[in-house]
């Protein structure tokens, strides 16, 4: 017999890690080959495109904006995230179950649907907000005080999502808090308030350091929102200059963003590596006390209504709202209002084939995900295959690869030789390979954290049996991973649906999806009532699968480190 | 009764001809600027003479599309039969790739002459003009500008939308008649200086005319330098705008269509392009583009019910615009200080 984790020279597994090899070097490694490779070449080796770059007045902005948004939505999303996961874990403040949602809700629902509900709330001259406090601040301005239309307005726009990175990190930590801690400065004669900040929230240092880059890295990424508040950053001027056919912009464009992602996610990986020394759970079990912070409470309570309010139930109210107007510029007025927006999103052609287009590519997505996540991460953790741990880098990768990216490698790849081969370039199949590309990384991180927790004891004991490594695998570890691979599905799935960044970017004749048909409807094909309708639609599917998920979850407790515990 | 039975034959001649046309079927795609809602109306009508015909579209921005089919003409492999542009935009592909076919629809000598492309590659459908379009909450008929000069007031700060030539197609046209047409005609208000003045008004820039019409709709943009068809679409919606033909004149371009020349399906292609300038199809216009027909034999006034003949429309120069796009575009930018 090998030993405990080294079944690794059977014929089998070394085919399975060949293949699971060879595919992530073709969904994975080529494309960022491919953006690397692209931006030092110009007829041949050169570095002109970074050249250009440097002295390029509308790159150079793009990139200050791309980071100045990115800091100030990790900066303000530890303001905000800090005293709302506190408060939800270790207080007895009010709408704790609210605010749990409405995180929950702001990361799997997409970016633009909240732009929208923004844009019709703070638009500076007619959003419903401004017009509101106009009115009640008896204002003579015509126009503001809000400008969603602005580097704030979108750093404004993404805080949901960066709150909930923030958050997400840190309420198991703080949870799982030995409470002695406090205790002993408490003794020393410290208030409660006092003993949270000097001792609770050092402690909570990396937890929380790693939930804002995590919040960072995802701004960079992020393109519905500026795109549709007009926000020139990185995501968009590589659009942009792929519209104008201006590849070698679009290159370093890519390499400067893909280099800030894996700055900040290497951080934050190195982060929760080193975490050790602050480590607060032993081995005891217990439970973290829910404090009593006197009036500090209430704040805490009005930070959670104010924080819901803004994130959740204004924005979406306001679309609900509009999506029943018959005409946006009549506003709240009696007649004003009709189901015909429904009507058309529910008829039309256009939107149905990118419905089932965005179905059929999610599932398709989700399902090989899950067969090459469960095969990487069996190669990685029960073999002694020395490729191991390329297979473990590689499938990583994409976290740091923003869709806009990965869609521009893609239009390299499959426009030149030897891609052109294989025709995908303006299909559904070139879609399907940047859907793969973006999830796999989800598909072996919970591949691992499921297949850690089955002992490898468990498949010896078959092998021994006489079954062989592969009957092994289907009758004792796919059968007690089962939970968490639904779960990882139904993931996968959601959040495929509204995949934009990279569909925008490569769709052709038929291959509009979801997001990218919704966003058309927006900007004109339809109009903004009718865009609202749509995502009234999508937010209510995407929500009730997610309560599906949930559901699955429980069964499951491997998935509370899942995906979204960061890591 | 001499002409009886000349007519009879017309008829006859006519009834095969319908005949001839039934006999296409198949898959039609069509990679259109034209938004769904403007496109139904006419593939409704073309379903009537050719019901076997699936015609699908697929709809994006003119400037998203011209990019989408330069890829695709670089891999070799349009995904569709016909593509809705204007005659810009098709002359410009046509130059870098010679991917369209020539065709003569049926009934192309009905169409007037100052709109036919002589290449013979795009078929016009419609003239679609550029006017002003402005929100009746928010201006008042007796503060509305009525030219586009009226637009450089500092009143209208922060008030006003245009189209991005960066990613518009019909903008161009508008461009093309303030820095070349109206200069030429001895009117020195005009060139680049204006779009100098028109920046310190600080317009908002959109990607497309839709939004633009919806902001002004909204009132977030109350002003907005617009195309006839989306003011159409807002006066059949009943949104609170209304249109000005400016005292200029206006610059109209011509939304046409064309057939690639290795089309899937050329049959049905080219029965889309007779349709299209057909009387039927030409009637159907202000309600399926929103824009002008293109034949003199079809009777038409403009939603606010101005006649054709009291606005000064101006055709545009479609060579110059396929030639000048990229250079336009860095002049608007340096105009506008970006």
């Amino acid at each position: 017999m090998t030993g405990a984790r080294g079944i690794g020279a059977g014929g089998w597994s070394r085919a399975v890690a060949a293949t699971m090899a060879a595919l992530l070097a073709v969904l994975i490694v080529a494309p960022v080959g491919a953006i690397f490779l692209s931006s030092f070449y110009d007829g041949g080796p050169s570095l002109s495109a970074y050249a250009d770059f440097l002295t390029d007045r509308r790159m150079l902005a793009a990139t200050l904006n791309s980071l100045a948004v990115a800091t100030g939505i990790a900066a303000l999303s530890v303001l905000v995230g800090v005293p709302l996961a506190f408060g939800v874990a270790r207080t007895r403040m009010w709408f704790r179950g609210l605010v749990s949602a409405a995180m929950i809700l702001s990361l799997i629902s997409p970016e633009f649907l909240l732009a929208m509900g923004y844009i019709l709330m703070a638009g500076p001259n007619a959003g419903y907000a401004n017009q509101a406090l106009r009115a009640v601040f008896d204002l003579s301005a015509t126009s503001g005080p809000f400008d969603i239309f602005s580097l704030w307005g979108l750093i404004f726009t993404a805080l949901p999502n960066g709150v909930a990175f923030v958050f997400l990190a840190l309420v198991p930590a703080l949870a799982n808090m030995d409470p002695a801690l406090e205790d002993a400065a408490r003794l020393k004669g410290a208030s409660p308030l006092r003993a949270v900040i000097d001792v609770t929230l050092p402690l909570m240092r990396p937890a929380i350091l790693a939930g804002a880059l995590l919040a960072f890295a995802t701004s960079l990424a992020m393109y519905g929102a500026p795109e549709m508040l007009g926000i020139d950053v990185l995501t968009v001027a590589i659009r942009e200059a792929l519209l104008g056919l201006e590849f070698s912009t679009a290159s370093v464009a890519s390499v400067t963003l893909v280099a800030l992602s894996a700055l900040a996610l290497g951080l934050q990986r190195a982060l929760l590596r080193h975490g050790d020394r602050y480590r607060v759970l032993g081995g005891k079990a217990f439970a973290a006390r829910r404090l009593d912070l006197g009036a500090a409470t209430h704040l805490l309570s009005a930070l959670a209504f104010l924080y819901v309010m803004v994130a959740l139930i204004l924005p979406y109210g306001t679309m609900i709202a509009v999506s029943a107007m018959k005409s946006i510029g009549n506003g709240f007025s009696a007649g004003n209002w009709t189901l015909q927006n429904f009507v058309v999103v529910l008829g039309d052609p256009s939107i149905r084939q990118a419905v089932w287009l965005s179905f059929w590519l999610a599932a398709v997505t989700a399902t090989v995900v899950i067969v090459i996540g469960v095969l990487t991460a069996y190669v990685i953790l029960r073999t002694r295959l020395r490729a191991r741990s390329l297979l473990d880098y590689a499938s990583i990768l994409p976290l740091a690869v923003p869709g806009t990216a990965i869609g521009f490698a893609l239009i390299v790849i499959y426009l030149n030789w030897p891609g052109n081969l294989t025709g995908f370039y303006g299909t559904a199949m070139i879609l399907l390979v940047a859907y793969l590309a973006r999830f796999i990384p989800i598909g072996v991180r919970n591949g691992q954290s499921g297949l850690l927790q089955i002992a490898p004891e468990l498949e010896e004991a078959a092998r021994v049996s006489g079954s062989t490594e592969f009957g092994a695998l289907m009758r004792i570890t796919i059968p007690l991973m089962l939970p968490m691979l639904v779960y990882t599905w139904l993931l996968v799935f959601i959040l495929a649906i509204p995949e934009l960044s990279a569909s925008i970017i490569l769709r052709g004749f038929g291959t509009q999806t979801v997001a990218t048909s919704l966003l058309s409807v927006w900007n004109g094909n339809g109009g903004l009532a009718v865009a609202c309708a749509y995502g009234v639609c999508i937010f209510a599917v995407v929500s009730a699968l997610f309560l599906l998920a949930a559901l699955v979850g429980r069964r499951s407790p491997a998935i509370r480190k899942s995906i979204f515990g960061g890591g | 009764m001499t002409m009886t039975r000349p007519v009879a034959l017309a008829i006859a001649g006519a009834l095969m001809a319908t005949q001839a046309a039934q006999a296409q079927d198949g898959a039609l795609r069509i990679y259109s600027a034209y938004p769904d809602e403007h496109m139904q109306a006419l593939i409704e009508g073309f379903g009537k003479a050719h019901p076997d015909v699936d015609v699908q579209v697929s709809v994006q921005p003119g400037e998203q599309l011209l990019s989408t089919l330069e890829l695709e003409l670089r891999a070799g492999r349009p995904q569709a039969d016909l593509v809705g542009l204007n005659q810009a935009s098709i002359a410009a592909l046509q130059q870098a790739h010679q991917a369209f076919a020539t065709y003569a629809p049926a009934e192309l000598d009905a169409v007037r002459s100052e709109v036919r492309d002589p290449s013979g590659t795009s078929v016009p459908a419609c003239v679609n003009l550029y006017l002003l379009q402005y929100n009746t909450n928010a201006i008042s008929e007796e503060d509305r500008p009525s030219s586009w000069n009226d637009l450089l007031d500092p009143r209208w700060k922060s008030q006003i939308a245009l189209a991005d030539p960066a990613s518009s197609q019909s903008v161009h046209s508008f461009i093309w008649f303030i820095s070349e047409y109206l200069p030429s005609q001895q009117d020195g208000s005009f060139g680049w200086e204006y779009f100098e003045k028109l920046a310190q008004n600080d317009p908002r820039l959109e990607r497309s005319h839709g939004t633009i019409r919806d902001m002004t709709a909204s009132g977030e943009r109350p002003l907005a330098v617009q195309l006839l068809a989306n003011g159409q679409t807002s006066a059949n919606r009943g949104d609170p705008t209304s249109l000005v033909w400016p005292e200029e004149g206006s610059p109209g371009e011509i939304s046409s269509f064309a057939m690639f020349e290795n089309a899937a399906n050329p049959e049905a292609a080219r029965a889309w392009l007779d349709f299209i300038v057909s009387a039927e199809a030409q009637a159907m216009m202000p309600a399926a583009l929103g824009c002008a027909p293109v034949r003199n034999d079809v009777d038409y006034r403009f939603p606010d019910g101005t006649a054709v003949g009291d606005v000064t429309i101006v055709p545009v120069d479609a060579d110059f615009i396929a030639a000048e796009r990229d250079s336009q575009i860095d002049r608007f930018n340096a105009a506008f200080g970006r």
